[in-house]
């Protein structure tokens, strides 16, 4: 009786938006393969997961934020930043690589701390001080690199868009991600974002030390931005000072698909991962079914409409079902 | 004589000029229960904050076992073996009650990891241990009921070995049972050694448990007395400072014209409610907590979706919204549960507040004629006596008691014809429950017609005409003037629960 009781712990059984995303993805995968019949062979399986990684990425620092209930506009920026800085200064020798990639993720720890350390400190709203560094980020942005150009060490690109041992290393990563979330979810770490996000005055009660969970969160999601960053430039083999703009609202969407609670305290990464893919394969499905890619922002924006119009359909009934 | 657990002297705590407490002195002894007596806003709870490390006093000594003691946090208090069971629950919605219990506190390394299933075996064991076997560990805090949310906060506290247990309205939410299990309980750790602090707004349940009480007024200490050595009458007295002889004013008959009529009222919860209510009547409500009456208050007032017929003075009418209800010729006014959110604007000044729902018949072309919304509103005010600095101060600043006179001030202005009075009372201090209940039979008697719940029976029953009494939705008994007592009407609330049948 005990264990029966107890098995929803880690299983996925009774996380119902998560398992939401997952079909949608299911479906849209489907999809894809009907339009694309090369779709399950090697080539189009690693070019849907590597364009995919960048807002992966973004979704999950995203989301980190979310789940403490507050939000970051500036990882769009940060990204830029990352982004431009790599293409600037990196060149093709293992120590500059090392070295700018090291200099480039406390750039954006620093950029992302910065929103947790105002928002905390000046008692200002996460969507106001995240909008005004979004600005100022994306000016630094300018400032490093003004328009596209520089360039990345070709063994950067091939190192993090190839495959290893004809596995996609852009699989591998996500393959990390989740394990790595297997392994965070019971942490305390998480535990806390998740009580700051569920009712911030009983997590205070409980000890939980809200500013510093507050401010390492940002500075997570300015971490991850900064990674984006990175595999953008990899990827694009140069830097562009607006490349991240389009991935600040794509990674609240994202978070939002994935069945995470806009308002905090609810929510898990593997749904985070797959509400990032299915906003990346509608791309994908639109290049092969031949439509314009003018649509994809049409397509995404009804996408989000309709997960939104799923997750509060389930909270009106619960309510009328509880009263 | 035993060992003294706590010892405060001297203790004065001022919020800008208001002085919550003043030279306030507390002595509890080792292994006792000792009740902290007062009204709302007497400084109990000013008090238990002090001694949870939640507020600093501005001045005086305390000492926990002999040992001085200043409290500048939580962590610090549980460091002296203080856990506070507060009023306003602690716990996180969105974590499951083990995580709760035992994870969210304990250890340090932000990155250190706890197996969700040792932790559920282990808080399932303490449940057991202690007697709670209705609660899944496993279970996330928001899918419980307020009482078992209670318990696990109660639980938390006793699992952290306190040498001193403080319980400040802790048994506000829990149903008869559980008050059983939490006496049990608190008898446990005292004869174990614990000192168990204890604060209850029901005068029955601090007789029962505490050997002693201290009684404040006002922010002062009045005395420690014995419990068994002491009346309610005398203890009435010592707090509210004046003899209060008759609490409830004589009622005033009503009249025989009709005023509303409900006939088949549905819901989700409801269930084909019929009533009437005549002018110049109080219609009170009674059952147990929530049994509906929450849901038909909100439904009359078009603020919950139902289905049914209404009548006001003889003609249909439909009530799909607040608005159809405030509207001139409906004349319905709804004092709410929560008067914070669902009465009050609390950043908007008092005469703002007032003002709200009669704003179309103040204002011209849209715009609101200040002279006449100042008339409107001496006229509500008038008999109300709010103590308030000015006309424009926020209602965030005011008392409880004062905050709900101006909700019913709201609908004065508005001169309602139905009031819907939920819970009116809750959370007034004496002084101001006399004041409503003076009010409710003088607008009784000026032919208002008033619908009347409230979570103390004795109010009910004292005020009311009739009682219609709910339970799961219905109206399962009509019990009127003649027969109209307390145990009459608890009887009724229980008759028809069929687990008291068979217990």
């Amino acid at each position: 009786m005990v264990n029966s009781r107890h098995s929803t712990s880690w299983t996925l059984g009774k996380d119902i938006p998560t398992l939401l995303s997952f079909m949608v993805l299911a479906i849209l995968l489907a999809v894809n393969a009907a339009v694309d019949s090369h779709f399950f062979t090697g080539f189009s399986l690693l070019t849907f997961f590597t364009d995919a990684i960048p807002l992966v990425l973004v979704a999950i620092g995203q989301f980190a934020v979310i789940l403490t209930g507050g939000i970051d506009l500036s990882v769009g920026s940060t990204v830029s930043i990352a982004n431009t800085f790599v293409a600037m200064y990196m060149v093709q020798k293992l120590g500059s690589m090392v070295e700018v990639s090291l200099l480039m993720i406390l750039l954006g720890i620093v950029a992302g701390m910065v929103n947790g350390i105002v928002i905390h400190y000046g008692r200002i709203q996460p969507i106001l001080v995240t909008l005004a560094t979004m600005s100022i980020y994306e000016g630094v942005a300018l400032l490093i690199l003004p328009s596209p150009g520089g360039s990345v060490p070709t063994s950067l690109t091939s190192a993090l868009t190839g495959a290893l041992m004809d596995i996609p290393i852009a699989v591998i990563i996500m393959a990390f991600l989740v394990v790595l979330w297997f392994w965070a979810r019971r942490t305390r770490f998480v535990l806390h974002l998740v009580s700051i996000g569920s009712d911030e005055s009983a997590a205070r009660m409980n000890g939980v030390r809200v500013g510093v969970i507050k401010i390492a969160a940002y500075g997570l999601s300015g971490f991850f931005a900064a990674l984006s960053g990175l595999y953008l430039a990899a990827q694009t083999t140069s830097g562009d000072p607006n490349i991240g703009a389009p991935l600040t609202l794509l990674s609240i969407a994202a978070v939002v698909i994935g069945g995470v609670r806009l308002s905090g305290g609810r929510g898990s990464l593997l749904g985070v991962m797959a509400g990032a893919l299915i906003l990346s394969i509608l791309g994908s499905i639109m290049y092969f079914a031949g439509v314009s890619s003018y649509y994809q922002d049409l397509f995404q924006g009804l996408i989000l409409l309709v997960a939104v119009a799923i997750s509060s359909y389930r909270r009106l009934r619960n309510r009328y079902m509880q009263t | 004589m035993g060992e003294m657990a706590v010892a405060m002297q001297g203790i004065y705590k001022n919020f800008g000029p208001v002085q919550a407490l003043i030279n306030v002195e507390f002595h509890a002894k080792k292994g006792e229960v000792h009740g902290l007596v007062g009204e709302n806003g007497a400084g109990k709870s000013t008090l238990i904050k002090v001694l949870s490390g939640t507020i600093l006093p501005t001045k005086g000594q305390c000492e926990v076992y002999g040992q001085p003691a200043v409290l500048r946090s939580p962590l610090q208090a549980q460091s002296f073996g203080i856990q506070t069971v507060f009023q306003e629950l602690t716990l996180v919605p969105d974590l499951t009650v083990a995580d709760n219990v035992l994870n969210l506190r304990e250890g340090h390394h932000l990155l250190g990891r706890t197996s969700s299933r040792a932790l559920t075996v282990q808080v399932e064991k303490l449940l057991s241990e202690l007697g709670v076997d209705d609660i899944n560990p496993a279970a996330f805090v928001r899918d419980l009921t307020l009482p078992h949310r209670q318990m696990i906060e109660i639980v938390k506290a006793i699992y952290r070995k306190p040498k001193i247990l403080i319980l400040d309205e802790a048994t506000s939410a829990l149903l008869t049972p559980q008050v059983e299990w939490l006496f049990a309980t608190v008898r446990r750790l005292t004869k174990e050694g614990s000192t168990v602090l204890f604060t209850s707004h029901r005068w029955e349940e601090v007789k029962t448990l505490t050997e002693n009480m201290t009684i404040f007024r006002n922010g002062e200490y009045v005395g420690t007395y014995g419990t068994d050595s002491i009346s309610e009458d005398d203890v009435t007295t010592l707090m509210t400072g004046r003899h209060i002889g008759n609490l409830y004013p004589a009622r005033v008959a009503a009249r025989s014209d009709v005023r509303l009529v409900v006939r088949e009222l549905h819901s989700d919860v409801l269930q084909n409610v019929n009533l009437t209510l005549h002018s110049g009547e109080i219609l009170g409500i009674g059952g147990l907590q929530g049994q509906g009456q929450r849901e038909l208050f909100l439904s009359l007032f078009g603020a919950a979706p139902a289905r049914g017929a209404f009548e006001i003075s003889g003609r249909a009418v439909t009530i799909h919204s607040p608005t159809d209800a405030i509207r001139q010729g409906m004349g319905i006014g709804l004092v709410p549960e929560d008067r914070k959110t669902e009465g009050l604007f609390l950043n908007l000044g008092v005469l703002d507040n007032v003002t709200v729902p009669t704003l179309s018949r103040i204002s011209r072309w849209g715009f609101i004629q200040s002279k006449q919304q100042r008339q409107f509103f001496s006229t509500a005010t008038r008999s109300l006596q709010i103590k308030l600095a000015n006309v424009q101060q926020p209602v965030s600043e005011l008392s409880g008691g004062n905050q709900q006179k101006v909700v019913l001030a709201k609908w004065l202005a508005a001169k309602s014809q139905i009031l819907l009075l939920y819970d009116v009372t809750r959370g007034v201090d004496v002084g101001t429950k006399h004041d409503i209940y003076a009010l409710m039979v003088d607008l009784a008697a000026q032919g208002v017609a008033i619908l009347f719940y409230s979570s103390e029976t004795a109010e009910v029953v004292h005020l009311a005409h009739r009682v219609l009494v709910m339970y799961e939705g219905a109206i399962c008994e009509e019990i009127d003037a003649n027969d109209l007592t307390v145990s009459r009407v608890v009887g009724a609330s229980f008759r028809s629960s069929p687990e008291v049948l068979h217990g």
